[in-house]
């Protein structure tokens, strides 16, 4: 126990430098983009005085090392700048924003688990059987047809032709719950294919592995249904690489959240981020960035650690 | 994109095999499928003004957001451009930045990971460290960082891809480096008296390249998923040049009255992603010395 305990106080430390980085690249997005924050600011009503006032309230006149712990300062605190047209404070944009990149990824998440993992397992049971074969059509959808293309697929099919369900834009949750769902369908299959290509890939590979081992060999042995040994004792020892590359997975969800996002017209932070590059709003741009890194981070950080905490091997390992 | 997803062979080394997919296929059919759509392309956009009468940006008002005829094999879009030369002049773009980010990536992830894994130590911690920190964002959302900071255009987005894609490479020749260093043959090498710079480019270097050259040719497709992402948001190439992302985004208004306009460019980017993978699948499974393919 002490060494779990030790080895997730490693990782946590590993990460400490990697978040700082981040920050410092994240901070960088204002301080290297061409052109001057406080002419950006200031718009139409620019003139010198005001400028040098505004330059001295924003801490613009300062070391940049100062004006970076400045910064970092106020991020730590909750604190993330504000929108330079809206003036609307960033955290309070994310609060609206983040919940629907975050229903958004995790539906996807859940679907393409809830389809890989027994389709992994079925195909892992049966290798070159009808399923296998089914898997690998999926596979190279999955990987060849990226999650935006695939969106704009889907409503071409679904909404444009069918009419079946809507295009685009979003519905809150605590609105309408089944109007939220009908407008996430499209959008969360667009972006799980991909993950069910890789989990159920991964799940049928551990699983192979796992059904070669001599203590399954044993189960089948004693006359347990196969169903119960492939489901209940092999399924739990072979779980391990399948969390993590759902954890891994995780990221590149969020990664591809921010096209879908824009297919799909949803009002998450991938969609805020992009906006604000095209209309030069650099805080949000830089919060949009810091947040999703920050998420990224996290689960990378999680999964590491479940990571050890399964597989003590692992733990051992970095010693 | 997913970091891309899209983007997913990138965003992490630990191993997730396609061996079902080359086994479908046969493992050097894999390969020979692959090479072909690449090849095809490449003498597409190689040979566009050949191929095609019109220019990407002649308009015709008389014929917008027409269907497929004799005229105009594709249709035409929004502004009565011909699609097929859009779509044909659009893997140029596509191309240029998958070859380009990749060759790229490689010339600096070459020497980075060679040193990393040949010499050991200090520097090689300090290289993984950074690495790390690299590889601590999803890739498209990196490519929009350095967008913003750069500024839009073919080149900028080359470069963002790039430094995507320099830490994974790295990574990847640092692993086989380490596992080739202490060879018997590398070994017999440094007993015969051979220097540190020709150990790593005569004997290391050449037997430890391989899965970081699989790695570039999946890194290809996934580059082609980044571009035409990148190009959908409006962040990558400036019109008039055509890109297959930014004709999705110019249809995307249209698409009831016009799918073939976003018809099209969807299947032109999963052809070419799909080359790609073919290839990089294809090629992985004939290195993997366990034969898992079989």
């Amino acid at each position: 126990m002490q060494g779990t305990l030790g080895y997730i106080a490693r990782r946590l430390a590993l990460a400490v430098p990697v978040l700082l980085a981040m920050s410092v690249f994240v901070f960088a997005i204002i301080h290297l983009t061409p052109g001057d924050p406080v002419r950006a600011a200031l718009g139409l009503s620019y003139a010198p005085t005001a400028a040098a006032t505004l330059r001295h309230q924003m801490g613009l006149d300062q070391p940049i090392v100062q004006q970076y712990l400045n910064w970092l300062g106020n991020v730590l605190r909750g604190n993330l700048g504000q929108d330079l047209i809206s003036h609307q404070p960033l955290s309070e944009l994310l609060s609206q924003r983040l919940p629907v990149t975050l229903e958004l990824t995790v539906l996807s998440m859940g679907l393409a688990v809830i389809i890989a993992v027994p389709l992994g397992v079925a195909a892992a049971r049966h290798p070159g059987g009808i399923v296998d074969r089914l898997l690998g059509g999926i596979t190279l959808l999955g990987i060849s047809v990226p999650d935006f293309v695939l969106g704009t697929l889907l409503i071409l099919l679904f909404a444009a032709t069918l009419n079946w369900l809507p295009p685009q834009d979003f519905v809150p949750f605590t609105q309408s719950p089944s109007d939220n769902l009908r407008h996430l369908l499209l959008p969360v299959i667009a972006l799980a294919m991909a993950e069910v290509a890789y989990i159920s890939q991964t799940t049928r590979a551990s699983m192979l592995e796992t059904l070669n081992q001599d203590y399954i060999t044993f189960l089948r042995a004693k006359g347990i249904p196969e169903r119960t040994v492939a489901y209940k004792h092999a399924l739990r020892n072979a779980a391990v690489p399948v969390i993590t590359v759902i954890g891994v997975q995780f990221g590149t969800l969020l990664g591809g959240a921010i096209v879908v996002e824009n297919v799909f017209s949803l009002p998450g932070v991938g969609k805020m981020t992009v906006d604000a590059v095209s209309t030069r709003n650099y805080p949000i741009v830089q919060g949009g960035v810091l947040v999703i890194a920050a998420i990224f981070i996290a689960v990378n950080l999680i999964t590491d650690i479940l990571y050890g905490v399964f597989n003590p091997r692992i733990r051992e390992g970095q010693r | 994109m997913s970091a891309p997803a899209t983007m997913p062979a990138a965003q992490d080394s630990r191993p997730v095999r396609f061996g079902l997919l080359t086994r479908a296929l046969g493992r050097n059919r894999a390969i020979v499928a692959g090479l072909a759509i690449v090849l095809a392309l490449t003498l597409v956009a190689l040979a566009a003004s050949m191929i095609t009468p019109y220019s990407y940006h002649a308009m015709s008002y008389d014929a917008v957001l027409a269907g497929p005829s004799r005229a105009h094999v594709f249709g035409t879009d929004g502004l009565g451009r011909d699609l097929f030369t859009r779509v044909v002049y659009s893997f140029q773009v596509s191309l240029k930045v998958a070859f380009g980010s990749v060759v790229l990536a490689l010339l600096v992830g070459i020497p980075l990971g060679l040193v990393a894994g040949y010499w050991g130590g200090l520097l090689d911690g300090l290289l993984m460290r950074l690495i790390d920190m690299l590889l601590a964002f999803p890739a498209i959302l990196l490519a929009i960082a350095l967008i913003t900071i750069l500024g839009q255009g073919l080149t900028v987005m080359v470069i963002a891809i790039a430094v995507v894609y320099v830490p994974i490479l790295a990574r990847v020749l640092r692993g086989s480096v380490l596992d080739v260093r202490q060879a018997t043959y590398v070994e017999g090498a440094r007993a015969r008296g051979a220097g540190h710079m020709r150990l790593m480019l005569r004997h290391v270097l050449p037997n430890s390249i391989g899965p970081t050259l699989v790695q570039a040719t999946l890194l290809m497709a996934f580059a082609i998923q980044i571009e035409a992402g990148l190009s959908f948001l409006g962040l990558g190439v400036q019109p008039p040049t055509p890109s297959l992302g930014y004709m999705l985004q110019e249809n995307h208004g249209y698409i009831s009255q016009s799918p073939w306009g976003s018809l099209f460019p969807c299947l032109a980017i999963a052809l070419a992603v799909l080359g790609f993978n073919l290839l990089g699948t294809g090629l992985r499974s004939s290195l993997d010395p366990r034969g898992r393919a079989r």
